[in-house]
């Protein structure tokens, strides 16, 4: 006789959950830790006009650093720019794209707070709506 | 035939009423798949001064990964591609590996998830 380690999961459409072993194809596998989202949050941030390395900090509340992602999106535009990146205007194939002057530099965690940088070379204050996500510690 | 339905709701939520998955930890409406991610693992790896370390995962597919650099004060940066900050570190993904490059004078902690989704097919 033999005993097998019990577990759930549940397969995709058209799916054998019995059968399946590839992981992709598993919605949830109990094998598996599923990354958590513990904190999603939205804040809006003004940033001063023609100054760069403009730091924000937003308590979070946890006691460790969490790994933390985020998006962000100036007023008056439609698109969300994520950090490592600049926001731009669309002008086309063929004119392609250029800065609005807003970037979003970097963001960081340490145990007590986010932190997202931007610069704004832009000679007037730029508002912008940050959505940031803080992850499970593994 | 009856679809099959699993939900997990949040705290305060009706899971029999509500269709927003943003609200439940686990939906399963036996009408379009969302996937849960699935970690693969998660390690502190030590790169030193101008160095590559490629690190091996195995999958053969390109999967889903994040990465983070340890900086002063115990503050964890995210990392992407080829940075505009500057900082002098940066990932890059593929079918076997995860590469880590630090082109900083100093050697640096890196912190790095895998997960088992495949992100390119």
């Amino acid at each position: 006789m033999t005993t097998s380690t019990p577990k759930i999961a549940v397969a995709g459409l058209y799916r054998n959950v019995l059968t399946e072993t590839d992981k992709n194809n598993l919605i949830f596998d109990s094998e598996d830790n599923t990354f958590k989202i513990l904190i999603e949050r939205n804040v809006t941030v003004i940033l001063a006009a023609s100054t760069n390395n403009q730091d924000f900090y937003f308590p979070h509340g946890l006691q460790f650093a969490p790994q933390v992602t985020a998006f962000a999106k100036e007023t008056g535009k439609e698109q969300v720019f994520s950090p490592n990146s600049d926001d731009i205007n669309l002008w086309g194939a063929k004119l392609g794209w250029t800065s609005t002057g807003v970037r979003f530099n970097s963001i960081s965690s340490d145990s007590e707070r986010v932190i997202c940088n931007f610069n704004n070379t832009n000679g007037t204050t730029k508002t912008v709506d940050i959505k940031y996500y803080c992850f499970e510690a593994s | 035939m009856a679809e099959i339905v699993l939900k997990v709701a949040k705290e305060k939520i009706n899971a029999v009423e509500n269709t927003e998955p943003d609200n439940f930890s686990l939906y399963v409406d036996g009408l379009e798949d969302l996937y849960l991610a699935k970690l693969k693992e998660a390690k502190i790896s030590d790169v030193g001064a101008s160095s590559v370390k490629t690190i091996n995962h195995g999958l053969g597919y390109i999967p889903l990964c994040m990465v983070y650099k340890l900086v002063t004060g115990g503050i964890w940066t995210k990392l992407f591609g080829m940075p505009i900050d500057s900082s002098g570190c940066y990932f890059s993904i593929n079918k076997q590996n995860i590469v880590i490059s630090n082109t900083t004078g100093s050697p640096i902690t890196f912190k790095y998830f895998i997960f088992y989704d495949n992100i390119h097919s």
